[in-house]
């Protein structure tokens, strides 16, 4: 027994090893083989019917798939600050094809969906057919409304149609009551920044998802960041009236030290009194909504 | 002793001492938390995922020990020859039939209940507490459960005219094209072509249909399930295994086995 002891240690050592071989061998295969299909830009197998075939009709279980697999290719171009994406839509139509319950495909997709490049793929179109759809499946489910108004208001800046689905939403059973209050603003005209305010600062309360809140979180620090320039910009403007000249800086205006964005980094005042956000904010890339 | 409930117990006994089906059930209780590892990478929709995930593993695992424990059921005995012990008993060749699947049902009782508990808990964990529809996953799991009473019939059935693993690999196949029951009687309704037709949808009618016994995407939105459509469907797995044991029993009485 004490003699097999030794071989018996080598003979592991040696499985292992040839593991670790066969695992750092990984990388120079993956380098070398053709893309794979998505990687192509196109879907293998963009039949639903043929799909949930061949997985013995556990479609639900498929749509879970393709729904991380649609979440997963957006976070990873995303990262990877590439513009465009192609397989966003049809992902998302495949999805909800297989489980047309699985509404939260179009209430979340439509976000990422609807939302400007290279925030989201540039699609709202897209994310109001897939909105639709799933509310053709679930006419009761107020936050489906919520969000065909909340890309009508946002992302096609059509006040008309988002009142409407506002509206639409308001009278589901157990809405939120915000979306009346929503629906009577877009009416009324109030103004613009007014209303995004309104809207994200809504997500951002009902959300229970930390990503959708940490995105809304996002919006509204850049809302937040244009009323400052804004504001901040006035009183430039005020004081080179009456002084003839731009401020040199914020002591001029009276400010011991910089005002500051809300992510707290200094905003800049140009030579021509004009007032920028800090190059290395995030702030930047969400505003103008 | 009834001579059912003792080849029942026995069977019972022998089927819970083989390692390799706990080694199944901890494996599916395995996937069972991998599907919360699973929920980790996707987004906002843990609850179904789980559920997806959970019940799909619970019925394929289960279809396996049904199948591998089933098709044993008879062959290993007429092997062994511990089947002729046993008729020289007061035991008839039906009664051993029905014994022997009625202590298969009871293992796969007890294998499902394990891993429901499973489901169950890494259920709570992801919901943090209950829902409110959690009640209506009782109906997939039951229908599960019928899965498995079905495929452990048909694996009774081959097993008494064939060997184990031929038993399996007809068990299987009918279990795969039973899940297709549907598209076979769809491709029926639409071709022209009479004799196909008539074969499709004869076959459609006649092989097991697993595919109305799958409501697994339903109950991961927490849907209820019709209480007719659990009576109809507990009905005709019944009526299907009864016809599959009855056919099992005429085909031991009839077999030499001398």
């Amino acid at each position: 027994m004490r003699a097999t002891r030794p071989t018996t240690h080598s003979v592991w050592l040696g499985v292992l090893a040839l593991l670790l071989l066969a695992a750092a061998m990984q990388p120079a295969v993956e380098a070398r083989r053709p893309p794979t299909i998505l990687e192509n830009g196109r879907l293998l197998l963009p039949s639903a019917g043929t799909l949930s075939r061949l997985a013995l009709h556990y479609n639900g279980l498929l749509a879970d798939v393709y729904w991380t697999r649609a979440i997963q290719y957006f976070g990873e171009r995303h990262q990877t600050r590439q513009r465009s994406f192609p397989l966003l839509l049809p992902l998302l139509n495949l999805t909800l094809d297989l489980d047309p319950d699985l509404t939260q495909v179009a209430q979340y997709g439509s976000y990422f969906l609807a939302d400007k490049v290279p925030l989201g793929a540039g699609e709202p179109h897209g994310a109001i057919a897939l909105l639709q759809r799933a509310i053709a499946r679930q006419p009761d489910n107020w936050r489906l409304y919520y969000n065909l108004g909340f890309v009508y208001a946002l992302n096609l800046h059509d006040r008309q149609k988002a009142a409407e689905a506002f509206y639409r939403g308001s009278l589901r059973p157990n809405a939120h009551p915000a979306l009346k209050v929503l629906a009577a603003a877009f009416l009324q005209g109030r103004d613009e920044r007014q209303l995004a305010r309104a809207l994200w600062s809504e997500l951002y309360e009902t959300s229970p998802d930390p990503l959708i809140r940490a995105n809304a979180r996002d919006h509204l620090e850049a809302l937040q960041a244009e009323a400052d320039i804004e504001h901040w910009q006035a009183l430039i403007g005020d004081y080179a009236r009456r002084t003839g000249r731009a401020p040199a800086d914020w002591t001029a205006l009276g400010l011991a030290s910089p005002p500051r964005d809300p992510e707290g980094r200094a905003y800049h005042l140009t030579a021509g009194g004009r007032v920028e956000l800090d190059p290395a904010t995030a702030i930047a890339s969400f505003q103008s909504h | 002793m009834n001579p059912i409930g003792a080849v029942a117990r026995n069977t019972f006994r022998e089927a819970i001492r083989d390692r390799i089906l706990f080694s199944l059930v901890f494996f599916a209780a395995a996937m069972i938390g991998a599907a919360i590892l699973f929920t980790q990478m996707s987004f906002a929709i843990d609850a179904e995922a789980l559920i997806n995930f959970s019940l799909t593993a619970l019925t394929l695992f289960g279809i396996i020990i049904a199948v591998f424990l089933g098709n044993q059921l008879v062959a290993k005995e007429i092997e062994r020859r511990t089947l002729y012990t046993l008729l020289a008993h007061p035991v008839r060749r039906w009664q051993f039939v029905l014994g022997k699947y009625a202590g298969l049902l009871l293992t796969l009782l007890v294998n499902c209940g394990l891993m429901a508990l499973a489901f169950v808990l890494a259920l709570s964990y992801v919901l943090h507490g209950t829902h409110p529809g959690e009640g209506n996953l009782a109906a997939a799991l039951l229908f599960i459960f019928l899965q498995l009473a079905l495929v452990t019939a048909l694996a009774l059935l081959f097993s008494c005219f064939s060997s184990p693993v031929l038993a399996a690999v007809f068990s299987l196949a009918l279990f795969l094209v039973g899940n297709f029951a549907d598209d076979l009687r769809a491709m029926g309704r639409t071709t022209q072509h009479v004799p196909a037709k008539l074969l499709a949808l004869g076959c459609s009618y006649l092989l097991p249909n697993f595919s109305d016994l799958n409501v697994v995407t339903a109950a991961s939105h927490f849907q209820p399930i019709r209480l007719s459509l659990v009576f109809l469907n507990t009905g005709y797995v019944v009526v299907y295994a009864g016809a599959l044991l009855l056919a099992a029993c005429a085909i031991l009485e009839g077999r030499d086995l001398k």
